[in-house]
C-alpha cells in the first residue's frame, strides 16, 4: 500500500471533521521512524514511550504553527528531538554534569542489552553516547537517519555548517573509540 | 599504520528490541489521549469563562462601591414616613380587620398564604 502524502494527511488534519483521520495517517507513517530517532537517544524504552507520546501529543497541539517552510518529517523529528532534550534538562536536576547523564545512558545501554550477543553493536553505540551532547545529535540523524546538513540544522537549530562540522568532529571519536578501546 | 574502522562492520544495526505490541498499539492510544485531551481543554475553556464572568461581576461591584463611596446615603426618617400613611377606616373590611385579634390577624394570613386560588 502507497503512503499518504504529507500534503493529503495535512489538509485533513486542518478540517475538524477529519482531524481524526489525519492524525492516525500522520502517525502510522512516521511513528517507527520518530520512535527509533528517540529511542537511539534516550536509550531505554520506557523513556522512549514517555517521549514518544508526548512528541505526538505537541503534533496534535501545535500541528496549526506548522508553516510548511520545512517537510513535516523535519517538523516531527523537531518535536522529537526537543522533547528528548526536556528529559534531559530534567535530568540534569539530578545529575549535575552531561558526563553524568551520558554514564547514566551507557549503564541502560547495557542494562537493556544485556542479552543481545552483538557486542560490536553495543560498543558502536557506547561510542555514540559518550560524544557530547549536539555532536551525538548529529551524528544519529546524519548517520541513520541520513538527513542531509540543511535538515539537520532545521531541527538542532544551528547553521548547516555547524551541522556539517559536527558531524566530521562526531564520527571522528567514534572511529577511534571503536579502534582503540 | 593508520587503522581505519570499517562502518560498515555495524551499518544501521541496533541493540534494542521494541517489546511486545508497542507500536502496533501507539497509534490508538495516542489518538485516545488527544481525544481525552480535546475533552479536557473545552472543558478548561468552559471553566475559564465562568471564572471570567464571576470576576467580572466582582470587579462592577467593587467598581460601583468605589464610585459611591464619597457620597452620602440619605437617610430615611421612618416616623415622617409613617406620619404621611393614611389609614382608611371606612371601608366595611377594613372595619372587620380591625376588629379581630392578632391570633385571629395570624390565622387569616396563613389561610390566605395557602390558598391554592389565591395568586
Amino acid at each position: 500500500m502507497t503512503e499518504p502524502q504529507d500534503e493529503y494527511i495535512l489538509s485533513l488534519i486542518k478540517e475538524d471533521n477529519t482531524r481524526e483521520k489525519g492524525l492516525t495517517l500522520l502517525i502510522n507513517k512516521y511513528k517507527e521512524r520518530i520512535y527509533w530517532h528517540i529511542r537511539r537517544l534516550v536509550v531505554s524504552h520506557e523513556d522512549a514511550q514517555d517521549v514518544m507520546q508526548e512528541t505526538f501529543l505537541n503534533v496534535y497541539r501545535f500541528i496549526d504553527t506548522f508553516g510548511q517552510e520545512s517537510k513535516l518529517y523535519t517538523w516531527l523529528y523537531r518535536v522529537a528531538t526537543n522533547e528528548c532534550i526536556k528529559l534531559f534538562r530534567k535530568r540534569k536536576h539530578i545529575f549535575t554534569s552531561y558526563d553524568e547523564i551520558s554514564d547514566q545512558l551507557i549503564n541502560k545501554l547495557y542494562y537493556n542489552t544485556a542479552d543481545e550477543g552483538d557486542k560490536i553493536v553495543v560498543k558502536f553505540q557506547e561510542a555514540i553516547l559518550r560524544l557530547p551532547e549536539k555532536q551525538r545529535f548529529v551524528f544519529n540523524l546524519r548517520y541513520y537517519d541520513e538527513l542531509n546538513y540543511d535538515e539537520i540544522s532545521k531541527i538542532l537549530n544551528m547553521s548547516a555548517g555547524s551541522a556539517k562540522t559536527n558531524y566530521h568532529y562526531a564520527a571522528e571519536k567514534v572511529k577511534e573509540y571503536m579502534l582503540n578501546r | 599504520m593508520n587503522k581505519e574502522f570499517d562502518f560498515d562492520k555495524v551499518g544501521k544495526r541496533l541493540p534494542y528490541k521494541i517489546p511486545g505490541s508497542f507500536l502496533d498499539e501507539f497509534t490508538g492510544n495516542c489518538i485516545n489521549m488527544t481525544k481525552k485531551e480535546k475533552k479536557g481543554r473545552s472543558f478548561r475553556v468552559h471553566l475559564w469563562k465562568i471564572s471570567f464572568a464571576a470576576a467580572s461581576v466582582v470587579l462592577i461591584l467593587i467598581t460601583g462601591l468605589l464610585l459611591n463611596k464619597g457620597k452620602e446615603v440619605p437617610i430615611i426618617n421612618f416616623n415622617d414616613s409613617i406620619k404621611n400613611v393614611t389609614i382608611s377606616e371606612n371601608t366595611e373590611v377594613e372595619k372587620i380587620i380591625r376588629e379581630l385579634s392578632d391570633d385571629e390577624l395570624i390565622l387569616l394570613s396563613t389561610m390566605l398564604d395557602s390558598d391554592m386560588f389565591n395568586e
